[in-house]
């Protein structure tokens, strides 16, 4: 029973315009059914309720629509206050990569349950292309020609490796160098070219993901 | 092709998409207006509330946390700019949101709408007189199929409190039945 003040309302009764709606789940559905079946006076009620809900949809859909100047009011002030997208958005539209991840997605998930693996040099240069061809192995980071933004990033120290293989799939990375003084290894995001205020939003855009502890533009933009 | 879901279009507007909001516009507009109609009982106001509540989700579509269904979030808004709308009409200086909730509209008298045709002119005429709150309710869950979780986020109100409300409403609209002559039996 709900109470409400001195007046006792029947659980059951009260789910009733629900259940003629259809939106209750399914053990709620189960429990409205087991006291229909085995209380008459329910179902009169529910007959009202279906009457109501019938009523009130007829009602409804008698009031119409609004005219289409309505949506030229809203296209108006859209045009008028264009969006922004934000920054994360167009860098991803720039270089080229999918929806980049929102950074609480990123922001150590599941990590009770991981292993985490601190970022070495030996981990991270298990990322570099191999001159030999692909498949691991270590190697001296020798400065392969990168085609995309040249930056410098240091990752911070609790960053897991499959975290840091997201980042570099979200972006687009390569690690083409490191690591140098610093921790800092060089990345070539993207495959073009990019001016030097877009390397200026990406520099913020890569400084603000969780994993990163510093970024810079790098030489060679 | 898929047909995008009501949050893709979300992502999209709040990547400056003005084509999605159209698309949002086009799936959503009449049901807003119409719910819009029966709080306010006007053309001219309800189409004022659908424009404002597509404007506030273009320039706030970040607002949108994903936690309720889209439909839930624009008609929680729609239900906002309504109520401000009617706290206005009622001089805001005179009457509190309580007196406003409360006021059902006596338009049309239970001895008028007797003279209906039928069983469900006189329904339909006595769900018009229903006070906002009554009327709100019984239309969230009749007409938009809003769980109770999705009323209560709509209303502002607890869960309990929303099945209480539509309680109420069935009672009020059996009271104003039986004093047009029609005595429904219940409760």
């Amino acid at each position: 029973m709900m109470t409400n003040g001195m007046e006792y309302i029947d659980d059951i009764e009260a789910l009733l315009p629900w259940y003629a709606a259809g939106a209750l789940d399914e053990s709620e559905i189960a429990e409205v059914e087991a006291a229909l079946a085995v209380r008459p006076e329910l179902r009169a009620s529910l007959a009202l309720v279906e009457q109501d809900r019938d009523e009130t949809i007829s009602l409804n859909e008698s009031l119409g629509a609004p005219g289409h100047n309505v949506w030229e009011r809203v296209a108006a002030v859209a045009q008028a206050e264009p969006r922004k997208p934000p920054l994360l958005s167009r860098l991803a539209a720039l270089i080229g990569a999918g929806p980049l991840p929102q950074k609480r997605r990123l922001v150590w998930a599941g990590a009770a349950a991981a292993v985490v693996i601190a970022v070495q040099a030996v981990a991270i240069l298990s990322l570099l292309p191999s001159p030999q061809g692909p498949g691991p192995g270590y190697q001296s980071a020798t400065a392969p020609v990168a085609v995309g933004a040249s930056v410098l990033v240091a990752f911070a120290p609790e960053t897991r490796l499959d975290q840091l293989g997201a980042f570099l799939r979200d972006y687009k990375a390569k690690i083409v160098e490191g690591p140098r003084a610093g921790g800092f290894y060089r990345l070539s995001v993207g495959d073009t070219k990019l001016s030097k205020d877009e390397v200026t939003a990406l520099v913020a855009a890569l400084s603000a993901a969780p994993i990163v502890k510093m970024a810079l533009p790098g030489a060679g933009n | 092709m898929a047909t995008e879901t009501d949050d893709d279009l979300l992502r999209r507007i709040r990547s400056g998409d003005q084509l999605a909001l159209k698309t949002l516009y086009g799936r959503h507009h009449v049901k807003i207006f119409r719910f819009a109609m029966r709080l306010l009982r006007s053309e001219s106001s309800a189409e004022d509330v659908v424009s404002e509540v597509f404007v506030d989700v273009w320039r706030n579509a970040t607002n949108f946390e994903g936690r309720s269904e889209a439909s839930t979030w624009l008609l929680a808004i729609a239900r906002n700019k309504a109520f401000s709308m009617l706290r206005k009409t009622k001089r805001e200086d005179e009457l509190d949101e309580g007196a406003v909730a409360e006021i059902e509209d006596d338009s049309d008298t239970p001895e008028v709408t007797l003279q209906k045709k039928n069983k469900g002119d006189l329904l339909r005429a006595l769900l018009a007189q229903l006070s906002p709150p009554h009327r709100e309710v019984m239309d969230l869950v009749y007409y938009h199929d809003k769980t109770v979780e999705e009323v209560a986020l709509i209303v502002g109100a607890p869960e309990g409190t929303v099945k209480t409300r539509m309680f109420h409403a069935r009672k009020r609209l059996s009271e104003l039945a039986k004093a047009a002559g029609l005595d429904r039996g219940w409760p």
